[in-house]
């Protein structure tokens, strides 16, 4: 831990001040109300980008005129034999996607940044052609080496 | 104990107190009706528990186990009960409904070791207000023996990361939404603050990819960083990173990383929930209902206020004292001695 004083600052009344801070900004519209009420759900929206796998039982079917019915209880009682088996192979495909798509953030985070820099050193380049061209656009002036 | 597992502060705190005790000349060993395999050797599975007429036990609580129910098999007088809280069932059941359903009959099943127990302990005063709810007394406190290791001093605030971090598993009842949605808010006059969250979501992947959508719609999907489990030194060096903790936690029986985090010199800011704000015990700004808007406000001040961390700093110094091994062993041996007595 650092030095710390041994009289500080009064952390009951910094909080008040900070809830008087906060009724400031509501009063003067410089809190987003759209990211104070965005709901959160964690259902499955199948909509959603990076949306998870789930099991679908009800695909398990079969119109066959006579025998669609019997078909279609021998495959979800398969489905039933094996749900543990494929809620596992769920879980972990979600899993793997999930890190992929951590990966896929890190990696655009990491673009961005070399994206900037690029754009730093092209801005760094374009200041010294400019030097350069002003030190032999000058009277009997070259660059020297 | 109903499951051992890496990284898992009971596990840790089983394994810390076998250590304390063994130091002192009790040996014993540790039971779990789900071993990871990583802790065979240190964790023998509840199969292998047959309760010894010369012998006391003692029950970590934190969930309805076969490790809960093999415990009524022991004798009342050398039967001890460890309370670490449970999760009410309600908080967990969108993910996991069978996780939720035995921590809900966990719950109920309390009063039961009512006047069956020997000692009953609790980690925090919170923790102990629920156990006599339950009808369970006395209750003898003693806060989780964890491993203070100091971090390096933290700079002026110029030189703090804008780095919000957050750890611990990745779970419904940590409210990480809430989490997300205070950084958004701050983003708006902070913009280079980001949020880092530590912690596995093994089982609740659906929460997971919620979170995920949920900072993309809020436009910060970039500022949040999901690193899942990690090692305990990028662990650590994620605490040296940051700038300020954050827990946004509804349910805390004690909250292990808000420890963690004041050892390694970070600023606390948490939300007002369980055991939280007895577990800071003053060291950290605590956040009222749980609102977002405040939260974003302690976290810019924290980040920018300098007298304030040195403030919270010193706070720190001081819980971290009362909480530093060297005084909780021996609050462990005192809450144990009626019932190890109970043999010799």
């Amino acid at each position: 831990m650092g030095d710390a004083p041994t009289r500080g600052i009064d952390v009951d009344r910094l909080m008040d001040d900070l809830k008087r801070r906060v009724d400031a900004r509501r009063a003067a519209a410089e809190i987003d109300p759209r990211v104070l009420d965005m709901p959160f759900t964690a259902e499955t929206d199948p909509d959603a980008p990076g949306t998870s796998v789930r099991l679908r039982p009800e695909t398990a079917y079969s119109s066959k005129p006579g025998v669609g019915r019997a078909i279609t209880f021998a495959k979800r009682a398969q489905i039933r034999f094996l749900h543990h088996f494929l809620n596992d192979l769920v879980a972990q495909i979600n899993t793997a996607l999930l890190r992929l798509d951590a990966r896929h953030d890190d990696e655009e985070r990491e673009r961005r940044r070399l994206q900037e820099q690029v754009g730093r050193l092209e801005d760094e380049l374009a200041g010294l052609r400019r030097r350069v061209a002003e030190l032999e656009s000058a009277p009997g002036g070259t660059p020297e080496g | 104990m109903a499951a051992a597992a890496p990284a898992d502060a009971v596990t840790n705190q089983a394994i810390a107190w076998r250590r304390v005790l063994a130091a002192h000349g009790v040996g014993g060993e540790i039971y779990a009706e789900h071993v990871h395999p990583d802790l065979r050797e240190v964790v023998r599975p509840l199969t292998h528990f047959e309760p010894d007429p010369a012998a006391v036990s003692l029950l970590r609580y934190s969930i309805w186990s076969a490790a809960a129910e093999r415990a009524r098999e022991v004798p009342a007088g050398r039967l001890g009960l460890l309370y670490h809280n449970i999760t009410p069932g309600r908080l967990l059941a969108e993910g996991q409904p069978g996780v939720a359903a035995l921590c809900d009959r966990g719950r109920r099943e309390l009063p039961g070791f009512a006047g069956r127990v020997r000692v009953a302990i609790a980690d925090s005063g919170f923790n102990a207000t629920e156990l006599e709810a339950a009808g369970i007394e006395p209750v003898t406190v003693v806060p989780l023996l964890l491993d203070i290791a100091s971090g390096p001093s933290r700079g002026p605030a110029g030189s703090v990361a804008p780095v919000v971090l957050s750890v611990g598993r990745v779970v419904p009842s940590k409210r990480l939404e809430e989490a997300i949605r205070a950084v958004a808010l701050l983003r708006a006059r902070r913009p280079e603050v980001t949020l880092e969250l530590i912690g596995s979501w093994e089982g609740f992947e659906r929460y997971r990819g919620a979170l995920g959508r949920f900072a993309r719609h809020l436009g910060v999907g970039d500022a949040v960083r999901f690193r899942g489990r990690v090692s305990d030194a990028e662990r650590d060096a994620a605490y040296a990173r940051a700038g300020v903790y954050l827990c946004t936690s509804a349910h805390e029986g004690f909250c292990a990383p808000l420890v963690e985090a004041m050892a390694r010199g970070l600023p606390v800011v948490a939300h007002d929930a369980g055991a939280v704000a007895e577990t800071l015990g003053g060291a950290g700004l605590v956040i009222p209902d749980a609102d977002p808007a405040l939260t974003a406000e302690a976290l810019q001040a924290v980040i920018e206020d300098d007298p304030l961390r040195a403030t919270l700093a010193a706070r720190a110094s001081r819980r971290l004292a009362e909480l530093h091994p060297s005084a909780v062993e021996p609050r462990i041996l005192a809450a144990l001695e009626p019932l190890i007595g109970a043999v010799e």
